[in-house]
This record gives structure tokens, sequence and C-alpha cells, in this order.
């Protein structure tokens, strides 16, 4: 009785990387992708709508974006998932403010998620005290643009 | 005698279930459909303030040292409680009915809605333009506004054709 094992052929045994490398990339890519796009979609925040919002042309990656949540009458502010009393977020704002000047870059803009339940007073507050660090400029983010609501 | 190759013999097309393409596939849907669901909540529209907190301010407007200068000043006109309405495939939440009642004035006019600020600070613009000056719209907007009515008013300048919007300081904030 003869058994034939498995690598008993001329065949050469290789491992084929190229279908390995597309999935491994593949998926680098979809996690990338999934993690940058949640960042700040998992609060209740609901934004406010205008006709005339449009897709940021790109993407500024020294912008901070700033989410202010409607809680009862007043605001919670959050950056990048956590939560800063107003005081914490002037500090941390005026932190990069002076890190940008001592590198010669123009001060960081604020991209707003404020909800449209938020009382203005709250909004007016945080953007004086940013003008007073030098930041003045400003997004705000809303829905309802013709380019973006499909 | 018994065969103990008969596995090895059966056709390969038969056992091999080429997995790669469908998950480079599955991958590459994800990828879209998550792209585009958040491509929907990216708007965004400019505002810039003054450089000093202050510096523009009624006082200003009323010496007439900047003559290109569009004042608009909004304020609520009464008390209000947002009706929300959620969609049931999203969601989402928006405004359902009335927005905030408000009380919108153009250097001291008042104006109807936003539609009618829209269109009064766009032939504002092109009267100042004709004149060969720059226009600024400066809102003055009351700090009980809801969010909704900031961006509402920021909207229609936008509409109106300015690329930028300028605001005047809280209540409190020293004026020169």
């Amino acid at each position: 009785m003869k058994f034939y094992g498995p690598f008993e052929n001329d065949e050469e045994v290789s491992m084929n990387m190229t279908p390995m490398i597309d999935v491994v990339f593949l998926m680098t890519i979809f996690f990338l992708a999934s993690a940058a796009l949640s960042v700040g979609g998992q609060d209740s925040i609901e934004l406010p709508t205008a006709s005339e919002a449009r897709l940021a042309k790109r993407l500024n990656p020294d912008s901070i974006t700033i989410n202010i949540e409607a809680v009862g009458g007043g605001a919670a502010f959050a950056v990048s998932g956590r939560g800063y009393s107003y005081g914490e977020l002037l500090r941390k704002l005026q932190t990069m403010a002076e890190a940008a000047q001592l590198l010669k870059k123009p001060p960081p803009p604020i991209i707003l998620r404020a909800d449209f339940r938020v009382p203005y007073k709250y909004v007016q507050q945080l953007m004086f005290d940013c003008a007073a660090m030098g930041i003045q400029v400003f997004d705000f983010q809303a829905v309802g643009g013709e380019e973006i609501s499909r | 005698m018994i065969d103990m190759t008969a596995e090895k013999k059966l056709p390969k097309e038969l056992c091999d279930l080429p997995l790669t393409p469908m998950i480079d596939v599955v991958f590459l849907l994800n990828t879209f459909f998550v792209g585009i669901q958040y491509r929907a909540l990216a708007g965004e529209l400019e505002a810039r303030l003054p450089k000093t907190p202050g510096v523009v301010s009624r006082l200003q407007q009323e010496d007439e040292l900047f003559d290109n200068h569009i004042w608009v000043e909004v304020t609520p006109s009464g008390p209000w409680t947002p009706k929300t309405v959620t969609d049931p495939r999203t969601g989402r939440v928006t405004l359902a009915g009335d927005m905030q009642p408000v009380l919108i004035t153009v250097n001291g006019q008042p104006v109807g809605d936003f539609d009618a600020l829209q269109y009064e600070l766009s032939s504002k613009r092109m009267q100042l333009e004709a004149e060969g000056k720059k226009p600024l719209v400066i809102l003055e907007l009351d700090a009980r506004l809801m969010f909704q009515s900031v961006v509402s008013a920021v909207n229609a300048a936008k509409k109106a054709k300015f690329p930028s919007v300028s605001f005047t300081p809280p209540a409190g904030v020293p004026k020169p």
C-alpha cells in the first residue's frame, strides 16, 4: 500500500502574499477611517440647519473641534470625546494658542459643533474669550446644505 | 484495494472558495457607506471675530467711522420652547414647527424674517459695492437666542454673498 503525503509532489510550497497585503491594507484603511469619522459622533448633539453649509475643502490638522451639548438650560463642553469645564477648556485653548505662537504658526481655527438648542450666551462668551487669545476664525457646523444633504 | 488518495482527487475548483476578493469588497463597501453617512454631517459656515474684543461696537457705527458696516441686530421677541421631531430612520432630531420668534433689524430698520434679512443684506451689499466700498456685516445677537437663530443669521449673510461676518462682544465686555 502506498500513501501519499501532502507535500510529496514536486510543486513548490509558497504563501501568496499579495491578497494578504491587500486585505491588511484595506482593514487598516477601514479602521483608520471609521476611527477618524467617529470622533464626536457618539454624543447627543443635534446640529443646526443652514442651507449654505458647505463641506470643508480640506481638513486643517491644527483645527480644534469643540462640541457643545445642550444640557438643561446650559451647555456642556467636550473636545475629542473628553468633557471639560469652561475654565479647563479655556486653559487648554490658551496652551494651544501659545504653542502655535511659539512655533510662529497662526492660531488654531475652531470648529464649533454646537447643538441647535444651546443658548447663544455660552457660544458668544467662548468666541470672545478665544478672540482675546488671538483665535479669530470659527467654523459653525451645520446640516442641510445642498451639497451635503443629497 | 482502498484508494487512500480519493480525497485529494476532488477537483480543485470545488474546494477553493476565493475569500480574498470577497473580504476586499466587503471592506470597501463598509468604508464607502461609513464615509457616505458621515459626509452628511460635515457642513461648515465660517465666521470671523474682530481682532480685539470690543473693537467693533455700536458707538463706532453711530459715529459713522465705518460707513461700510451693515449692522444686524437679532433679539428674541417672546418666550419659545423648541418642538423637535426625530427621524425614525436616522435617529436625527430636527426642529419641527416654528423657529424661535425673533426681531431682526438692519441698520435700525426692522425686517420680517431671515429670508427678508438675506434680501436686505444683498441689496445693501450691491449698493455699497457700487459706491466702491467693501461691505462688512456685523451681527449683534442677543445672548438669549438659541444657537439655531445665530446660524440662521450667519446663513442669511452667506446667502447674500458675504464671505464672512463679525460679531459684537457679549454684554459686559468693555467697549472703546
